[in-house]
């Protein structure tokens, strides 16, 4: 049976973090009601005259940077011309000989490496909604700033493609350059895939995918294609060049069937735009903005607060975590105890919250002396989870928390001896249970206890005392 | 005869219907063929010039400011039909 090798190509759009459009000074704002951001220029009025938005250029600039690439130092607007009504001037403003960065790379592991071709600058369409026998047309997103993000063919598996994605995203929202919001659009991937014979070396007939709509979306889609051109090649049948959408309800691709001969473009500079000089000092400020990337956050996570790999990548993955994971160390030093306490209870905490993250109230310094309380033996784990379910969702300090539900630990060892002794007089069976070989009846007795110090003993405590007395 | 088809070609990447008396009388390849002159000059090593804005001038770009716009009402009502704040227009679905 024929093996084969399976070459794929990302073409990412992301919407750039810009308080304006690109060539008009019309807000970007996203869920403005229908029409709001709109202008003569992003509507395409005749006279009107494009203005090239600044932002626009430091942040593409900026992911240029993070994504290894080389900048042009001087750059121009060409025409994109295709008829459509999402599309007011009847051409998309685009680059195509000159894009703003070039010959980069995005490094996904140590191993392994994946080339960007390109990432240019380019002016988004509006939005249509299809009706029963009509369509609606919204521009407040035609003219908002996109920067497409084109990876060489260096991609060999869906999983590959999958990594990619999320390891672009991560860069992008560090830098501030989009928040890549798949849901909301901000982020949108087509893929090029082609199967080539192992061995052989000329590239097989690609396919364009389009209409995923989550990174799974794109894996899936790429998984079904791969599968779906074996078997065309090794039934002896041709691969044509097409696009193909994905269904996410049917769980495959179909053929557009448009008439691909109708695509020319017809690229041609702007005349209304001049060119633009990209220069040494804002290359130099946006290097300087960028701080620190994901990889080298995590290679410090785990120099710095000896971390393994796994627990490092969990932290990085999550910007606002791992920004708050720092903030309450500066508070309390431990930083495996604070992971811990982040990892396991916090977290718990935050996914009960319907807003996640974002509405977690409770500050760094807080949380600290939570971690802190913990380890001096103040409290105790059922106290760690009883001052969360509190402090996190509301703005309420943790110590008037403690006071105020009396969480302080029982740490007067006379006193849980003779919590202790009492336990064991009233549940005299259970003792006897254990004794007989039942360990097990331990955990019970355990309970009992906690409950009579209404769970302010540390049970750790009570077990060794209720261990030493059953064995006397 | 290739004329012909890349007159209808043409036409169709413009959206625009050539009938084929218009497309016979055209003076399109005549045009062509007087400019082709062109391909004569010896233009080696000669940066293609884009117009009279390139090199000559590196315009400032605009800062990043978003104001909205007053003349959004115009707009929508110079459209011939709308419907809750969108234009309405006929389905096209490529």
């Amino acid at each position: 049976m024929k093996e084969f090798d399976t070459v794929i190509g990302l073409e990412v759009h992301v919407q750039l973090n810009t308080e304006a459009k690109i060539f008009c000074s019309c807000p970007t704002e996203f869920e403005a009601p229908p029409n709001t951001n709109i202008c003569p220029v992003c509507c395409g009025y005749p006279g009107t005259l494009p203005v090239f938005n600044e932002g626009a250029l430091r942040l593409g600039v900026r992911a240029g940077l993070a994504l290894n690439c080389r900048i042009n130092k001087s750059i121009y607007f060409e025409r994109k011309n295709y008829f459509y009504p999402d599309l007011p001037k009847n051409y998309q403003i685009s680059q195509y000989a000159s894009p703003l960065g070039y010959q980069g790379f995005l490094q996904l592991s140590p191993e392994r490496k994946v080339g960007i071709d390109r990432v240019h600058l380019e002016e988004d369409a509006g939005k249509l909604i299809h009706k029963q026998g009509y369509s609606l047309a919204d521009f407040n997103r035609a003219g908002i700033p996109l920067l497409e993000i084109v990876s060489a063919p260096d991609i060999r598996s869906p999983q590959e493609a999958f990594d990619y994605l999320a390891c672009l995203k991560l860069i992008l929202q560090y830098i501030g350059v989009s928040t890549c919001d798949m849901e909301k659009g901000y982020l949108r991937c087509d893929a090029n895939i082609s199967l080539k014979e192992k061995e052989s070396k000329t590239f097989g007939t690609k396919v364009e995918l389009k209409n995923m709509n989550s990174f799974k979306g794109v894996r899936a889609a790429l998984e079904y294609e791969q599968t779906r051109q074996a078997g065309r090649i090794r039934a002896g049948e041709k691969i044509i060049q097409e696009t193909r959408l994905w269904d996410v309800q049917r769980l495959k691709t179909f053929s557009m069937r448009s008439k691909e001969e109708a695509h020319d473009y017809r690229y041609f500079p702007d005349p209304d735009l001049p060119d633009f000089a990209v220069s040494d000092q804002l290359i130099a400020q946006e290097k300087e903005s960028l701080g620190e990337l994901p990889s080298q956050r995590r290679k410090r996570f785990i120099e710095q607060y000896r971390l393994s790999g796994k627990e490092s990548s969990l932290l990085i993955e999550n910007k606002p975590l791992a920004d708050f994971f720092e903030q309450v160390l500066k508070f309390y030093h431990d930083s495996q105890k604070v992971h811990k306490l982040l990892f396991g209870p916090f977290l718990e905490q935050v996914n009960l919250l319907e807003g996640g993250f974002d509405s977690v109230k409770i500050s760094a310094k807080d949380l600290a002396k939570v971690v802190q309380y913990f380890q001096e033996g103040k409290i105790n784990n059922i106290a760690v989870r009883k001052i969360l379910s509190l402090a996190v969702p509301a703005e309420k300090s943790v110590d008037r928390i403690i006071k105020e539900e009396k969480l302080t630990q029982i740490s007067d060892q006379v006193g849980l001896e003779d919590i202790v002794d009492n336990v064991l007089s009233e549940n005299s069976k259970a003792a006897t249970e254990y004794k007989q070989g039942k360990t097990k009846a331990v955990q019970f007795l355990v309970g009992q206890a906690m409950k009579k110090t209404r769970g302010r003993a540390s049970p750790q405590a009570v077990r060794d005392i209720l261990e030493r007395r059953l064995k006397e | 005869m290739i004329e012909k088809e890349i007159i209808k070609r043409i036409g169709e990447l413009a959206r625009i219907e050539i009938s084929p008396e218009e497309s016979s009388n055209l003076q399109l390849f005549k045009i062509i063929e007087y400019v082709d002159k062109l391909k004569e000059v010896d233009i080696e090593g000669v940066e293609p010039m884009r117009g009279p804005q390139q090199q000559s001038l590196k315009t400032p770009p605009r800062q990043d400011k978003a104001i909205q716009d007053s003349t959004r009402k115009d707009i929508l009502n110079n459209a011939p039909s709308l419907s809750d704040g969108f234009f309405k227009i006929p389905k096209v679905i490529e």
